[in-house]
């Protein structure tokens, strides 16, 4: 939300957004810069790292600048406020003890955030002093600069690190200290001014003792910027009547089509890729490949499956955190190693034409009756648990003349040791080797046991995406992500934004929805950065959440009623956002509980009108799957809704016992 | 009340915790207020967003709450909580049909005959392991369709 300043504070502010966005172009042209070393073959894997290495520490200066600008204009703000304060206090509007209460706050806050930044910058140099230890490592080994001298200069950053994170540590705690004060004393505020009784003070300080030492987060910085900001500054004038024309549109449901492609059979053959191509795997493979001994393909292989294994494996455990670890190695091997093709006896490249995994699953066993049928075969082999692993690969088609996808089984035993394979098998046919011999039979007569555990491609690359998004935004879970797939709306957003032209939104941009440990849900648009070593995301630059949510509007929703018109649905906004150009936006869930991503281009004291932008939404872990697997069903919820009515029953009767003794006077 | 049921109460006022205000809202004010005030008040388990939740240790009970939840509460539209509707339905199916396989005297005598002849090397145990497969495949057909896990 945009708040008056004075002329003198608005000044100082527009430079410190000048020298900021210029700080943004430099950041995007070193962004550039990586992404064409990246994408080049001049010089050796190591030359290009070490390159890349060097931009990069150039960025996280330019972010250091940048975050230290927007804590200036965080000051100019509070300066602002403790100004208008002030002058509120001679010009007798307020008590001497609310003007006590609203400038230690003020104060109060000025030095939470001063702190919060601090830390923030202690992050972004241990960042760079990483970094830098890297490049030293390299330059060593390298020869570009002399043993002592290179040793000398690690020792000397190893200790920096070391400090900084005891600066650090000693800022947390004074943060948080701060931060248990602050709640304090506005409580015993409230008591005081009569807005709580003594017993809801004792209630609250109780939660309060709960949370002593821990930092405010995020939303809680928000709130207390807004509660101050409200009170103190000054807001503009807002038109309530708005009035624009919607941004364009390219009119194709790309989200509609990335669904029907996820449920179409993967055991036979079809049109489309069920594979969904996840950037981030291309940007974390390409880190890890960085490392990757370089021998042998099969040695390359192993390492970037094993470090992508760990990214998959995050947060799971037990049998779900193996089968992901296995889905990596298999799924890395697929796409950049060398196998032979089923379909036409070829040994070919992952990088040529790669066979892509679609699942990995457990199931008990597998009954093959030819085999079983076969006297003196040991099918032992194929009781065990075993783990099929499904792909598809690109092929051509003679009957139909087109290229299509076409699915490839493979089936593994595991031991100590690892996966062993035991058959292979195609659309038409599948090999086992069991009992020493290899055997062909007719792919149909696979019949596998039951299902007893799954991962898929869709789960791991959500799964990516998530742990990327945790990491960088640290807000807290991530509950749902969609990605905007427009492209035409994108450009138009773009420029909105005031975002350079080179700095492509498709295929980039986000919104997301994140919980944090205190259960309070976060929404917010989000972008990719390619640019950075490690896949990064953050909040889409010239775009800003403004204070109004919970608003009903209508928007539409991608349906047509008979007659074309446009469907609306009637929803409320989650949150709403505004961007450079004053264009508007709002998030919402959809009709399906989804997120929804909404341009509003009609508002008045009487409705909100938005169109709504397409969406793809990356599936959560969510409660049905839960029910599913467990197997919940109708005589479960009956006994539900039993129980819930006992205890309704029980505290109706207890209720009306008190009453009768009360009555009676006993 | 019994101990178990306030337990329940336990797990599932933990869990709408986990779920979020978006959620807690949707429920009427009184039901929620009854969860927080009739739960074991020493038992406060704690959940792990990152794994599924019918993997961590939560009552069958628990889990059947939410789902009476989400049917009546957390639909967003009719479609929603039809598909709801027809997955409870359809384990409701396999449940009964789980049932009738395991106590079918037909087949309970089957189990037994299959027992007794196993430990017998005749044709006859041969003809017994010739069906043995075919039995099997016929249980794991129909597990494949209903998808019973």
């Amino acid at each position: 939300m945009e708040y008056n300043l004075s002329q003198k504070n608005d000044n100082q502010k527009k430079q410190y957004e000048s020298i900021i966005e210029q700080n943004n172009k430099k950041y995007f042209k070193l962004a550039e810069e990586i992404k064409n070393i990246r994408a080049g073959k001049e010089g050796t894997a190591q030359d290009r790292q070490f390159a890349i290495l060097e931009l990069q520490i150039q960025q996280e200066e330019i972010e250091r600048d940048t975050v230290t600008k927007e804590q200036a204009i965080a000051d100019l703000y509070v300066r602002e406020m403790e100004e208008n304060l002030t002058q509120r206090r001679i010009n007798k509007e307020i008590s001497a003890q609310e003007f006590s209460n609203e400038i230690h706050n003020i104060r109060e806050y000025r030095s939470m955030i001063s702190i919060n930044s601090n830390i923030e910058d202690y992050d972004i140099e241990s960042t760079i002093l990483q970094m830098k230890l890297r490049l030293e490592h390299m330059k060593k080994s390298m020869g570009k600069v002399p043993k002592e001298q290179a040793d000398k200069n690690i020792a000397e950053m190893e200790q920096t690190l070391s400090d900084n994170e005891e600066y650090r540590q000693d800022e947390v705690n004074e943060l948080a200290k701060q931060n248990f004060e602050y709640k304090r004393r506005n409580l015993y505020y409230q008591r005081n001014s009569g807005e709580i009784s003594t017993d809801e003070l004792k209630q609250k300080l109780e939660e309060l003792e709960q949370t002593k030492g821990k930092i405010p987060t995020k939303k809680e910085f928000e709130e207390m910027l807004n509660d101050l900001s409200e009170k103190h500054l000054e807001q503009p004038q807002q038109s309530q009547e708005y009035e624009r024309e919607v941004s364009n549109r390219d009119g194709i449901n790309y989200s509609h089509y990335w669904e029907q492609n996820k449920n179409q059979d993967i055991n036979e053959w079809h049109d489309n890729c069920v594979y969904h191509h996840i950037q981030d795997f291309d940007n974390k493979t390409f880190e890890y490949g960085l490392h990757a001994p370089s021998d042998t393909t099969a040695h390359y292989v192993e390492y970037v499956g094993e470090r992508l294994g760990e990214e998959y494996a995050r947060g799971a455990k037990g049998e779900k955190a193996e089968l992901a670890r296995q889905f990596a190695m298999l799924e890395v091997q697929g796409r950049m190693g060398d196998f032979l093709d089923l379909y036409n006896s070829e040994e070919t490249s992952g990088y040529d034409n790669p066979k892509l995994l679609l699942q990995l699953e457990k199931v008990s066993g597998l009954n093959i009756e030819e085999l079983e049928d076969t006297i003196g075969l040991d099918t032992s082999a194929l009781h065990q648990d075993i783990y099929v692993a499904t792909y598809e690969i690109e092929e051509w088609d003679e009957t139909l003349q087109r290229n299509i996808m076409k699915p490839i089984k493979e089936y593994y035993t595991r031991n100590e040791d690892g996966f062993d394979i035991i058959g292979t098998g195609t659309e038409y046919e599948t090999t086992f080797v069991i009992d020493g011999m290899s055997i062909d039979v007719d792919t149909e007569q696979v019949l596998q046991g039951d299902s007893l555990e799954k991962v898929t491609q869709r789960e791991m690359g959500d799964r990516l995406i998530k742990n990327g998004i945790e990491d960088s935004l640290k807000s807290g879970k991530v509950t749902e992500v969609a990605q905007l797939t427009d492209m035409s709306f994108l450009k138009d957003f773009r420029e909105q934004c005031g975002i350079p032209e080179t700095w492509d939104l498709n295929g980039r941009t986000f919104i997301v929805s994140t919980m944090n440990e205190k259960g309070e849900e976060d929404f917010d648009i989000i972008i990719r950065n390619d640019g950075a070593g490690d896949t990064e995301y953050e909040h889409l630059m010239g775009i800003n959440a403004t204070d109004k949510s919970g608003r009903e509007m209508y928007t539409t929703n991608g349906r047509r009623i008979p007659g074309g018109a446009e469907e609306l649905d009637k929803t409320q906004t989650l949150k709403e956002f505004m961007t450079k150009s004053g264009h508007r936006y709002t998030i919402t869930r959809n009709a399906e509980g989804k997120l929804g991503f909404n341009e509003i281009f009609r508002e008045n004291e009487n409705i909100i009108q938005g169109q709504h932008i397409d969406a793809y939404t990356y599936s959560t872990d969510d409660l049905v799957s839960a029910y599913e697997n467990a197997g919940i069903n109708q005589e479960d919820l009956n006994k539900a809704y039993e129980a819930l009515n006992r205890t309704k029953a029980e505290r109706e009767q207890t209720q009306n016992q008190t009453k009768t003794n009360n009555l009676e006077g006993r | 009340m019994n101990v178990q049921t306030q337990e329940i109460y336990s797990e599932v006022y933990s869990i709408l915790n986990l779920l979020g205000e978006s959620y807690i809202k949707k429920l009427p004010v009184s039901l929620f207020n009854m969860i927080k005030e009739e739960k074991r008040q020493d038992y406060n388990p704690k959940y792990d967003s990152e794994i599924n939740l019918e993997q961590q240790s939560i009552k069958r009970e628990t889990l059947s709450m939410i789902a009476l939840f989400h049917l009546n509460y957390w639909c967003n539209s009719d479609e929603e909580k039809n598909e709801l509707k027809t997955l409870f339905k359809t384990n409701e199916e396999k449940h009964q049909a789980e049932i009738r396989e395991k106590y079918n005297p037909d087949n309970l005598f089957k189990k037994h005959s299959l027992q007794q002849e196993e430990s017998t090397i005749t044709n006859e145990v041969a003809m017994v392991e010739y069906k043995e497969p075919l039995f099997k495949r016929i249980i794991n057909k129909i597990k494949i369709i209903f998808h019973i896990n």
